[in-house]
């Protein structure tokens, strides 16, 4: 469905007033910056072509990386439990009223339903790091901290996606057992269960790239692995260290972002939908040829190594990270469990009552708001500049085919590089030039998502149907003049939509930037961290889920309109 | 380059190994009365039970502190510690926890996996606020007249500081404090800022900076991030006299009145975790470090002290004022 110019005119000059609203809020004048820290941070820049290989340094990294892999292989298989079990509750399929109801009883289903959503969305508009200092509360410097703070939002955002994948999966089946008398988790079990088993398994796989940057993220806190050895070695500004653990992360993202990329490519042509996956469109799935057929069988074969390969990490991590789950139901941590709660509830505004709230709920969107805008358009120019170009029709063509490919690999590795650092050092990286405040977190918050949109603008505009480009190609049209006219208007449905979805996961993200962002509410959760104030966390938390929630309601009206 | 020392130790298993280690060494090194003599002679006028103590504490006693420097150079002091701590209460072993940042103590000591933790002033009020029957064991020497020191960049064109109200000059430039949570290098400088007119939200050129440590706050003014910093004066000290400050980058401008700071602070419960007594036996070895023993010259250099004396929860009194007034505490 096209809508209507107007409808586009109308949320363009919506976006436009809105941005200019946030850089007028946040404030741009050169008195952000500070001009003295430019040799602290070039140093760091230049510290990356001498990255620290002793023997100690190389073995302690090692050691980093294994903990890191091993909080994120964990943190997705709990993620896909929970996700697994909960999925089938929230898919509206469970919900729908049968012919028998009357119209009061469908009313009260439609209602339950969109409670149930509504209160499945909340653990996941919590960031990961926030749950991490939580539990740090209860279980203390504990593996458990990290796998429960990844496996809890991850696990909510799979439920979801879940969800939505049994909702669009075929029907028939479910309807003809239904109508046989099944009941409705029998029915969904048996009926859809198998035929979106490959789509979930590709889901998984995206999760696990998003867990891996998550556990680095999640080191920061002190839980171990190469974001903890980051942290120790910014508080000593040793940077060739922090440029070896940083390439670490990159060899490790980047194989992960690989493998999630062969599965999902292969499993089907139209693959992303956000941050969070579209699944392969059931109208798409074609007929089956002899050559799909095979490609089909390889695909099977991958994702059943791939399968075989995660679940047998499992004990492997398990040991590496000597993790114990009995302190889950330990006596003394149930008391301390309760305790905490009783601490944080019931909730109560901070020292600047509401109005304090409101004026960093107010910053937390423009930073927002700034952060997607950048981020989208500079990872479109990064997508556009490593994207990989179609097939070479003309000598010439092939010519500077060869001459980009050494560009845009280097385009690539810069984009893997900038969504490897996790955004707290980015932001402390940003703190050495722009005064503390909204920008250094809006910097880092847009240098990291850059390297992530990138990624996902570029599988997008590779999945686009090549013929008009070629047709372009053919009358001698330019490479930037056809990304203009063919390849992103094809793509830009999409295009939006992924924007739509990480400005939810930016605000979220917002929390993290807080240590250096002397605004919005990630300063001020921060602050009531460090005055031990519980209950003051809770409504900034409240605040921020609020404004996620609010956040995701936009961003499906804009995809609906504009999609 | 610097050493990785740290990393390859920070497996806390590996510190216990090396700290037993290391204990065994200094067991077979010195007879016990010996040590007790040689503190007589040194004129030392504790009453020290060194030696005498017999072994009826079993367990592992968790170590830590708040990282308020290198962590290369806690795990130095911290290890020399735990193995001290070892040849004076029999029976023990002492294991050295570091943690991330100065929450991350609280929290840990909240939760009990923390025994026995050396906390800042704001710190180790926050800690008492939550296991309220915590036991302040002892202070350094110097944590009972404790001050905060202002530095600054030469070319910041900061004239030495005399008096609080001086420190009016400090608006206008751009200044960091270390941790958010730390006593000297943010809640007393930003208390006595304050005090000279001087509101970090508003008055600063940009916003206050959070260094994280002490050490980084002496680093980023050195190299000119920021202009003029607040941090704990032991540390401060320290550098001036190993020379490792650039003395042409980073100035002392204003010293502060004094304040209660540092202290051990135990948890209520270790009599019955560890042997009855126990927390008296500890809190007397840490008494008992003066320089007379093995090793204990180093520690308490390393601790920045000349020895360590008893204090008292209500000297932490100002301090939990102050914290309620810039909003530290709630």
């Amino acid at each position: 469905m096209r809508s209507s110019n107007r409808t586009r005119r109308r949320w363009f000059f919506g976006i436009a007033a809105v941005t200019i609203w946030s850089l007028s809020r946040i404030g741009i004048t050169g008195s952000h910056f500070n001009e003295r820290g430019w040799p602290n941070f070039w140093k760091f820049w230049s510290a990356a072509a001498r990255p620290a290989i002793t023997a100690d340094f190389s073995a302690i990294t090692l050691r980093a990386a294994a903990t890191t892999l091993s909080y994120a292989v964990i943190g997705t298989v709990l993620s896909t439990i929970i996700g697994l079990l909960s999925a089938p509750l929230l898919a509206r399929r469970l919900w729908e009223q049968t012919n028998r109801q009357s119209r009061g009883h469908a009313a009260m289903r439609a209602t339950a339903f969109r409670a149930v959503r509504t209160i499945a969305a909340i653990p996941r508009s919590v960031h990961e790091i926030v749950w991490a200092l939580l539990f740090v509360q209860v279980f203390g410097p504990d593996p458990i901290v990290a796998i429960l703070a990844i496996g809890i939002p991850f696990g909510a955002v799979s439920a979801a996606v879940f969800a939505d994948t049994i909702d669009d999966a075929a029907t028939h089946a479910h309807d003809n057992l239904r109508a046989a008398g099944a009941p409705r988790l029998a029915a969904l079990t048996y009926s859809i269960g198998p035929t979106v088993v490959a789509d979930i398994t590709g889901y998984v796989f995206y999760r696990f790239e998003c867990a891996i940057r998550t556990a680095a993220i999640l080191g920061v806190i002190g839980a171990g692995g190469l974001g903890y050895q980051m942290q120790l070695s910014f508080q000593t500004l040793r940077y060739s260290e922090m440029w070896t653990l940083i390439y670490a992360l990159v060899v490790i993202a980047g194989c992960a972002d690989m493998w999630s990329s062969a599965i999902r490519r292969r499993q089907s042509k139209s693959v992303v939908r956000c941050g969070e996956l579209r699944f392969p469109d059931i109208s798409r799935r074609v007929v089956a040829t002899p050559a799909i057929a095979q490609s089909q069988r390889r695909f099977d074969l991958l994702l059943r190594r791939s399968l075989l390969a995660l679940v047998a990490a499992v004990p492997l991590a398990w040991w590496w990270i000597d993790l114990n789950p009995t302190v889950l139901w330990n006596p003394r941590r149930r008391s301390l469990m309760s305790e905490l709660l009783g601490d944080m509830f019931p909730p109560r505004y901070g020292p600047g009552g509401f109005p304090s709230l409101w004026s960093a709920a107010v910053d937390t969107f423009a930073m927002s708001v700034i952060a997607i805008i950048a981020s989208v358009a500079f990872g479109l120019l990064y997508a556009t500049v490593g994207m990989r170009p179609i097939a070479a029709a003309t000598p010439a063509a092939r010519a500077a085919r060869v001459r980009n490919s050494a560009f845009r690999f280097a385009t690539r590795i810069v984009m893997l590089v900038s969504r490897a650092i996790p955004p707290q050092v980015w932001a402390f990286l940003a703190a050495l030039i722009l005064f503390p405040g909204a920008w250094p977190g809006i910097a880092a918050l847009a240098a990291y998502n850059t390297g992530i949109m990138a990624r996902l603008f570029g599988e997008t505009l590779e999945d686009v149907d090549p013929r008009t480009d070629e047709s372009l190609l053919a009358q001698g049209t330019r490479s930037p003049a056809r990304l203009l006219y063919a390849t992103i208007p094809a793509a830009s449905a999409r295009i939006v939509s992924l924007s739509a979805y990480r400005w939810e996961v930016i605000m979220r993200e917002t929390v993290i930037v807080g240590v250096v962002g002397a605004a919005g509410l990630g300063r001020l959760i921060q602050d009531d961290l460090v005055a031990r104030d519980f209950a003051a966390v809770t409504s900034t938390i409240a605040a921020l889920v609020v404004m996620t929630i609010a956040a995701s309601t936009i961003s499906k009206r804009l995809r609906h309109a504009l999609g | 380059m610097p050493t990785n020392v740290q990393r390859r130790f920070l497996s806390t298993k590996r510190i216990l190994a090396i700290t037993l280690l290391a204990a065994a060494a200094t067991a077979c090194g010195s007879d016990p009365k010996e040590k007790a003599e040689s503190a007589t002679t040194t004129g030392s006028n504790s009453t020290t039970t060194k030696g005498d103590a017999t072994p009826t504490f079993t367990g592992t006693l968790k170590v830590s502190a708040i990282p308020d420097q290198d962590p290369e150079k806690l795990l130095r002091t911290y290890g020399r510690f735990a193995t001290y701590i070892e040849t004076q209460v029999p029976g023990i072993k002492v294991e050295y926890v570091p943690v991330s940042d100065y929450q991350a103590s609280v929290s840990s000591f909240r939760t009990g996996d923390l025994d026995l933790v050396w906390f800042g002033g704001l710190t180790g009020v926050q800690a008492r606020n939550e296991i309220p029957g915590a036991l302040t064991l002892a202070q350094r020497d110097i944590d009972a007249k404790f001050t905060s020191v202002f530095v600054a960049s030469p070319d910041a064109g900061l004239d030495p500081i005399t008096d609080v109200a001086g420190l009016k000059t400090v608006g206008g430039h751009s200044f960091t404090f270390g941790s958010e949570s730390s006593t000297s290098g943010r809640v007393m400088p930003q208390y006595f800022l304050g005090k000279a007119g001087v509101d970090v939200n508003s008055d600063l050129k940009g916003k206050a900076g959070f260094s994280g440590s002490h050490d980084k706050t002496i680093e980023l003014v050195t190299a000119g991030t920021f202009e003029v910093g607040a941090l704990n004066s032991s540390v401060w000290d320290k550098a001036v006299v190993a020379g490792t400050i650039d003395r042409t980058k980073i100035v002392e401008v204003f010293r502060t009145p004094t304040f209660f700071d540092y202290h051990w602070l135990a948890q209520p419960s270790l009599d019955a975790k560890f042997g009855a007594g126990f927390t008296e036996a500890m809190k007397q070895a840490i008494l008992d470090l003066d320089g007379s023993g093995d090793g204990e010259a180093e520690i308490l250099e390393l601790f920045g002290a000349k020895k360590f004396i008893p204090t008292f929860p209500e000297n932490y009194s100002q301090i939990e004022e102050i914290g309620k007034e810039i909003g530290v505490i709630r």
